[in-house]
């Protein structure tokens, strides 16, 4: 929509994905633990207006998913945090989402996380992957969902490699 | 043509050219489900960006990061 400009390499150094069952029953959870270095975070903060999500991905070609559609419960420990509902839920890929709309304010070598909880799916395995995404608030001032524009996108976990249930560390 | 038909007139010109320009890509989910949209085409691929773009066709563009090839996703994307 506009032009922007390049900052460098803004994604985390390293993600770490986790996601078991709840100790609430019939609840699962999934988790995602991230950190930035300083000239990681530094380029992300270059950029104008910039968000944040760890998107959790999960595979559903084959119709078998570990967790349920609706969140229950959420939560993470970046500032300005919030819980972006799937617009259009894709049959083949699920997606949950806990990002924050505010990366001016996080701090490099802190380890932040994000967390969600949902009933139990129709499957006791499956796998997933972890999309982190760099997103825009337009306007400026909105820290809603409809103001938070996606630019790019970095895949950790390719070929859907995280297991589920499980946990599984990627640098990059 | 009076002065209220031509003020009539160039508002809705103005309004035509505001969403040939920009259309769905004022719309936030729109770049999301681009973004999802871009990752399905691409499975390989571990990094891509995703945009409203007025030409050479308007619509939303997907690029992928290894090869800067631009892919049209489309105007409304579900």
């Amino acid at each position: 929509m506009t032009t922007e400009r390049s900052c460098g390499d803004w994604w985390p150094s390293w993600i770490n994905g986790r996601s078991n069952p709840s100790s609430l029953a019939g609840q699962r959870y999934g988790r995602t633990k991230f950190t930035w270095s300083s000239t990681r975070l530094s380029a992300f903060q270059c950029y104008t207006d910039p968000t944040f999500e760890p998107d959790f991905v999960t595979y559903n070609y084959d119709g078998k998913y570990y967790f349920s559609k609706s969140v229950q419960s959420w939560s993470t420990d970046m500032p300005n945090g919030y819980l972006d509902t799937p617009f259009a839920d894709s049959a083949d890929e699920r997606v949950y989402t806990v990002g924050t709309s505010r990366v001016t304010h996080l701090d490099p070598g802190r380890t932040y996380y994000s967390y969600f909880r949902t009933t139990n799916g129709n499957s006791g395995s499956d796998s997933a992957k972890v999309v982190a995404q760099r997103g825009r608030r337009i306007p400026s001032w909105c820290d809603s969902t409809w103001c938070i524009f996606a630019q790019e996108s970095v895949i950790y976990f390719n070929g859907w490699t995280l297991p589920v249930p499980g946990t599984s560390t990627m640098y990059r | 043509m009076t002065r209220t038909r031509r003020l009539a007139l160039a508002t809705a010109v103005t309004v035509l050219a505001l969403v040939a320009l920009f259309g769905p890509g004022l719309v936030a989910n729109q770049s999301q489900i681009a973004s999802g949209t871009c990752s399905q085409k691409y499975p390989d691929e571990t990094r891509f960006s995703v945009g409203w773009r007025p030409l050479p066709v308007p619509g939303w563009y997907c690029t992928v990061g290894s090869t800067g090839d631009s892919l049209r996703l489309g105007w409304w994307l579900r």
